[in-house]
């Protein structure tokens, strides 16, 4: 129906509000910008479940891997270990699904950016642990540090987290088939 | 194709239900019915409904979260409520080190304290290097040797491994064969990431000497973990006074740097560690910087 004079009724520039224009240029190439949704949900979701799945079985590890960061009092971080895992693998199957995703995203992105947070002072403390994000962790010789690696793995992960929560439509996701965000 | 002289707001145009002029001017009655039943759909939206769905993910994700915790400190507990809550000979509480040569200590001696847990690939060599000077000069009284034993490896792999060859190591003490059995985890520590099997532990006992009545009791207290729970506290007590890695070795409180003790090229000096260990004190090079902050104050 899209005719000339449908054409000049939209709104001209000069009265759209900065919060339309940024739906606008989001909704710019809804093709490629849900693309770009789902991989960031793919990424984030399944790093998420694996990191999660690979903690299973091993609390002691697990909590051991929180207190070598030495932030938390001790008990605190013994609890904090057990829980992590699973809330990694509930926000990671949220993200593969695509369900909550803007939530979801949001919660596993402060959750990185809580483990950059969390490596940044070990490595600048003088601290050697592994971050054990994937199992392990703990104290390790000082030569088998991975603090840069670990960050920068991390703020990908985090702008994955980031992106989904200015955007979070993409393709094959439970919202869209739901809700039909 | 006409274009419906109707006063559709212009940003959402056709999302009205369909209400022509002609149906309205025709049948007033049946439009209106028609218009309240779009209405009610409207409202109860057809279709899922986003509050309640959202409602059932959050309780099931946060019922997830609280059971996974519960479980996990079950799990944690029950690797060690399994096994006895026995104290070695000569250790008052929980978490306190075990004096290995309490008999024959001579008055002011120096006290040196391990911390060790016998999978680790450090600890072997640290063995390999001084262990024997440890044990001489433990039996000969000239040091207090006291033992905190560590669950390092067990944190990695999510075993007990090292904690069942603590507690039989005590229960070889009870024996009266620590050394021999001491030895024999050394010398038959599995490569990582490994566990001594439990024919393993039975063999080593044998091999230390043990047979008959005294076999049988070393192999109910390995078989009940009688010391589990006391090599779990031992860990935990060390972990947070800063003790969280092993091999360490303090003398007289103060943290050892043992690989100070090396020859010109690199191989180690039991005598320059003896001497260190015999004057009770270290210097500077010879202490560990990195665990000058730990707290050694679970010597007993």
């Amino acid at each position: 129906m899209s005719t000339q004079g449908d054409h000049r009724t939209v709104a001209p520039d000069d009265v759209e509000d900065h919060a339309a224009y940024a739906h606008r240029l989001r909704d710019r190439h809804p093709a490629a910008f849900d693309a770009v949704g789902l991989l960031a949900r793919l990424v984030l979701g399944v790093v998420l479940v694996v990191a999660g799945a690979l903690k299973m079985g091993n609390p002691v590890g697990a909590a051991r891997a929180v207190q070598g960061y030495r932030v938390m009092p001790y008990d605190v971080a013994t609890y904090v270990g057990y829980a992590l895992p699973y809330a990694e693998i509930v926000l990671g199957v949220l993200l593969v699904v695509g369900l909550f995703t803007r939530i979801a995203a949001a919660i596993g992105g402060l959750l990185m950016l809580a483990f950059i947070i969390g490596i940044s002072q070990a490595w600048a403390r003088g601290l050697t642990i592994d971050c054990g994000c994937f199992g392990g962790g703990g104290q390790v010789a000082a030569s088998q540090t991975k603090y840069p690696q670990e960050i920068a793995r991390d703020v990908g992960l985090a702008l994955c987290g980031a992106w989904l929560l200015w955007r979070p439509r993409s393709f094959a996701s439970l919202d869209r088939a739901l809700f039909r965000a | 194709m006409a274009k419906p002289p109707a006063k559709t707001p212009g940003k959402s145009p056709g999302k009205t239900p369909a209400k022509t002029p002609a149906k309205a001017a025709s049948q007033p009655g049946v439009s209106a019915r028609q218009a309240k039943i779009d209405a009610a759909r409207k409202a109860n939206k057809v279709g899922p409904n986003k509050i309640m769905i959202g409602s059932v993910v959050a309780v099931v994700a946060i019922i997830a979260v609280v059971a996974g915790v519960i479980i996990n400190s079950q799990a944690s507990k029950s690797a060690v409520s399994q096994g006895g809550k026995a104290l070695p000979a000569g250790v008052t509480a929980m978490g306190r080190g075990w004096v290995e040569n309490a008999s024959v200590v001579k008055a002011g001696a120096p006290t040196v304290s391990i911390y060790e847990d016998f999978r680790c690939p450090i600890c072997q060599s640290v063995e390999q290097a001084f262990g024997s000077s440890i044990q001489s000069l433990a039996e000969a009284g000239k040091i207090k040797l006291v033992y905190h034993f560590k669950t390092v490896i067990d944190s990695h792999d999510g075993s007990d491994n090292s904690q069942q060859a603590a507690s039989n190591v005590l229960c070889a003490a009870d024996a009266g064969v620590f050394w021999k059995y001491h030895d024999q985890l050394y010398a038959n520590q599995p490569p990582e990431p490994g566990t001594f099997s439990n024919a393993q532990f039975t063999t080593f006992a044998k091999d230390s000497g043990l047979s008959g009545a005294k076999l049988t009791a070393f192999q109910s207290c390995a078989t009940a973990g009688k010391y589990l729970n006391y090599v779990k506290s031992t860990d935990d007590a060390s972990y947070k006074n800063g003790i969280t890695g092993t091999p360490a070795i303090f003398l007289n409180g103060v943290p050892m740097n043992y690989s100070s003790f090396a020859t010109a090229d690199q191989q180690p000096d039991p005598a320059a560690f003896e001497k260190a260990v015999l004057s009770g004190k270290l210097t500077a090079a010879q202490t560990d910087q990195t665990l000058v902050k730990a707290k050694a104050k679970d010597v007993s």
